[in-house]
């Protein structure tokens, strides 16, 4: 009685996770992964993701931070370099007209 | 236009910087120490996303500086064809780009922080839409006026881009009650609102894009003030047969 009872569990076990993996509700690594690089959006809501190892959480905030910081200082100081090129080359037109103005001079 | 003469144009003085602009450029740089400071020592890490909740300091700030520089832009326009006075064209220049620069920033800084929050870099959502749409119109205003030296029918043509692209700031701001959207609503009295020791932060990161923003408008409406005079001897020159060169 109780080998049958054995054998009945473990071919419930065995179909249960069967039946699970057949329609895809546990999906292995690799495949996981690559639907959450497809779309990250469609991935979370139809797989649930185990944290794996130390790290919680995968999106680092202190490095999108850094970035967003260092990003929009790149921006600024780009546009003061242009600044100062543009004002350069003010400087170049007014030298060049003044030279051509003398070299013109009666 | 009175035409420098040859006899005295190495003698013209170049233009004197007013003392008020380094005052300026230096109190902005003081403001946005002071605002490093606070956002990164004193207000606290946000409990649901942490650190990047402090891109909002620097996000929120820049879009209001968008909104200045696209609005002087859309006056400048204004003024330009009715008064068809240079003066109001570089106005119109300086805000297309200053409003432009800071669109740079909050569509860099937004995706940022929405990698983190939403677990994406973009969501086709009404004010980000409408905020990329409008950075369209601006940007195509830049590139009319990147072609060399514009005439007439190009400053009128940028005007009214400049005139089209205003009302699209309403729809930035309004999108979010209108059509909802997810974007965060904590400033518009429809969400909890800010902790209170995050508000000197922000309000000092508000008035470092104040400062930066009325300075670099000043600096570059300076520049193509210089730019339009040195255009008008040179065109001045040419008619009076002196100057073929330049």
């Amino acid at each position: 009685m109780k080998r049958w009872l054995l054998a009945l569990s473990l071919f419930a076990c065995v179909g249960a996770f069967g039946a699970v993996g057949a329609n895809g509700a546990v999906g292995s690594a690799s495949a996981q992964d690559a639907a959450a690089e497809e779309d990250p959006q469609a991935s979370r809501a139809a797989t649930f993701r185990a944290v794996s190892g130390p790290q919680a959480e995968r999106v680092p905030g202190g490095l999108l931070t850094v970035i967003a910081y260092g990003g929009a200082w790149v921006l600024v100081l780009g546009y003061l370099w242009r600044l100062g090129r543009m004002h350069a080359q003010n400087e170049r037109e007014l030298s060049a007209l003044k030279k051509s103005l003398e070299s013109n001079a009666p | 236009m009175a035409l420098t003469t040859p006899s005295s144009a190495p003698s013209t003085p170049a233009p004197r910087v007013s003392p008020l602009w380094h005052a300026l450029a230096a109190i902005t740089v003081a403001l946005f120490l002071v605002s490093f400071y606070l956002v990164f020592e004193v207000a606290p890490v946000e409990e649901q996303m942490g650190l990047v909740q402090k891109i909002f300091y620097v996000h929120v700030p820049s879009a209001y500086g968008m909104y200045v520089g696209w609005t002087l832009s859309a006056v400048g326009g204004l003024l330009f064809l009715w008064k068809r006075s240079d003066r109001w064209d570089a106005l119109s220049v300086a805000g297309a780009e200053v409003g432009t620069l800071f669109a740079a920033i909050v569509l860099l800084t937004g995706p940022l922080w929405g990698r983190k929050a939403w677990g994406v870099y973009w969501a086709w959502d009404p004010r980000i839409t409408s905020t990329l749409l409008t950075a369209m119109i601006y940007g195509s205003f830049l590139a009319l006026r990147s072609f060399g030296a514009a005439g007439q029918a190009e400053k009128r043509f940028a005007a009214a881009l400049a005139i089209v692209g205003f009302p699209l700031l309403f729809l930035i701001k309004y999108s979010v009650q209108r059509w909802s959207g997810q974007h965060p609503v904590v400033l518009t009295g429809q969400g909890g609102g800010i902790h209170p020791d995050m508000v000197p932060a922000l309000i000092c990161f508000f008035l470092a894009v104040t400062g930066l923003a009325i300075w670099l408008l000043w600096t570059r409406i300076r520049i193509e003030r210089h730019r339009q005079e040195i255009l008008a001897i040179e065109l001045e020159a040419a008619r009076r047969g002196l100057g073929g060169e330049s």
